[in-house]
């Protein structure tokens, strides 16, 4: 199981990955799907591993986490 | 004319560009084809990625966060940005320095002719930093909110107070607007200066023309210069609220962007001390060659390391600077002529009739290249 933690923009998100991939934590940036971000296009961190500590952690550098989903692995994408 | 150029006016683009910058302009337009930030296809994300590559670059070398580091097309855009930005926020009193270039002083004068507040201008004293910083304080107003002034000049290079300005700002909760499109990439330049910096990328960052940067303290408050779509919120009307999305409405300029970096660390590879040392050596020898021209006056007040980046002015009697420029051309000596895009400094360089010919190096200049000049000034001004 894959956890998508939603952030405010693609500038977040990447300065988001960065900062988790230094403890370990493997994420990558990917585009919220339209039936999360009601707001229209957003990005999302998708974070392989412990998606609590990955919140606190990104919220110790002032990377505000809207949201966290559980997010199933789908076929034909992870290429 | 043999079609010989040796180019001295890096002081309005440098020029060469190192091989990486040219690459970085080859990469973007072929490798990474996709609209960054606008879409969430492989090409897109790829893209995006080379954008918060140049972000991170450029918050390291301005001891900035990514976030609040934002892609302009200029200095100029830079600053009307910030400017604007800043004054439709707080309202009140502006003040500028008038060795400001035109890229701050008009959006001032946009700025008071819509009402949006007053505009006050302090004079410099070249050389003479503790006279300019008690014209400054005389200056400022209970209302003054805003402070814009370059760090170096345009014109004469002479580098400004601006540590002891922001300090004097910060006590009296005034934003400090810092134009450092002659400094960034030759002087340290830093959050530790300004709450804004603007500044171009194809000066001393060695980018290509069409790019340059907004750099934000946290925390600061600015209305919008343009709006539009931003990759994000797509839904709603207005402009997001955090940076950087909320300034760059629009597609990024990637192949501006990608060389930006590269030039970046290009700088930071050679470092600023290196980078300043050589430079300045160059111009100083062309400002002590000047010196023992007769009939040529030099404009600036002097040319201490530390007090000037690599800039001389100068006059030919009381010769038409542009025609000067057109001369040197034609000897191969690339100099500008005129105004320099400053509209107050000639004021006070007692230069608005002739202008000035302005001479800025870059770091391929030679004692050669600098003695073939001075040989060729001389000629112009001994046959007036």
């Amino acid at each position: 199981m894959q956890t998508l933690l939603t952030v405010k923009s693609i500038t977040y998100a990447q300065k988001g990955q960065q900062f988790l991939e230094k403890y370990w934590i493997h994420s990558s940036v990917v585009p919220t799907p339209e039936m999360i971000s009601k707001r229209g296009c957003s990005y999302a961190l998708l974070v392989r591993g412990d998606a609590d500590r990955a919140e606190k952690l990104l919220e110790q550098v002032g990377i505000q986490v809207l949201g966290k989903y559980p997010y199933p692995l789908r076929k034909g994408t992870d290429r | 004319m043999n079609g010989r150029a040796v180019y001295f006016d890096q002081a309005a683009t440098s020029y060469p560009k190192p091989p990486a910058v040219i690459q970085a302009v080859n990469q973007a337009l072929i490798q990474f084809g996709g609209n960054p930030g606008h879409g969430g296809h492989r090409m897109a994300m790829r893209a995006a990625q080379q954008v918060f590559r140049t972000r991170e670059e450029a918050a390291r070398f301005f001891g900035a966060e990514p976030e609040n580091v934002v892609f302009t097309a200029s200095c100029t855009h830079a600053l009307n940005m910030a400017l604007k930005g800043i004054m439709e926020v707080r309202g009140g009193h502006l003040l500028a320095s008038m060795y400001d270039h035109n890229a701050s002083l008009r959006p001032t004068a946009a700025l008071a002719l819509k009402g949006v507040c007053s505009v006050g201008f302090f004079p410099v004293y070249e050389g003479e930093p503790q006279r300019t910083l008690a014209a400054f304080r005389e200056m400022l107003r209970p209302d003054t909110r805003c402070v814009v002034c370059t760090h170096a000049s345009n014109v004469t290079g002479a580098v400004l107070p601006i540590r002891e300005i922001y300090e004097i700002c910060k006590r009296a909760g005034i934003v400090f607007i810092l134009d450092a499109a002659q400094t960034a990439g030759v002087l340290p330049v830093t959050l530790k200066d300004a709450d804004i910096i603007c500044t171009a990328g194809h000066k001393s960052l060695l980018g290509i023309q069409g790019s340059g940067m907004m750099i934000l303290r946290p925390g600061l408050k600015l209305s919008t210069l343009m709006e539009g779509g931003t990759g994000i919120r797509s839904l709603e009307r207005d402009m997001p609220e955090d940076s950087p999305e909320r300034f760059e409405a629009g597609t990024l300029g990637l192949p501006g962007i990608m060389p930006l970096g590269a030039g970046i660390r290009e700088v930071s590879r050679m470092g600023l001390q290196r980078i300043y040392t050589g430079e300045m050596t160059m111009a100083s020898r062309f400002y002590r060659g000047l010196q023992h021209i007769p009939g040529v006056r030099i404009v600036n007040r002097g040319f201490k390391m530390g007090e000037y980046v690599p800039v001389v002015s100068f006059c030919i009697g009381e010769k038409d600077s542009g025609i000067v420029s057109e001369q040197l051309s034609a000897w191969g000596y690339m100099l500008r002529g005129g105004y320099h895009c400053a509209g107050m400094i000639h004021d006070l360089l007692g230069t608005r009739s002739t202008g000035t010919v302005r001479f800025s190096c870059g770091r391929g200049a030679t004692p050669e290249q600098v003695d073939g000049l001075l040989k060729v000034v001389k000629k112009i001004a001994a046959d007036g």
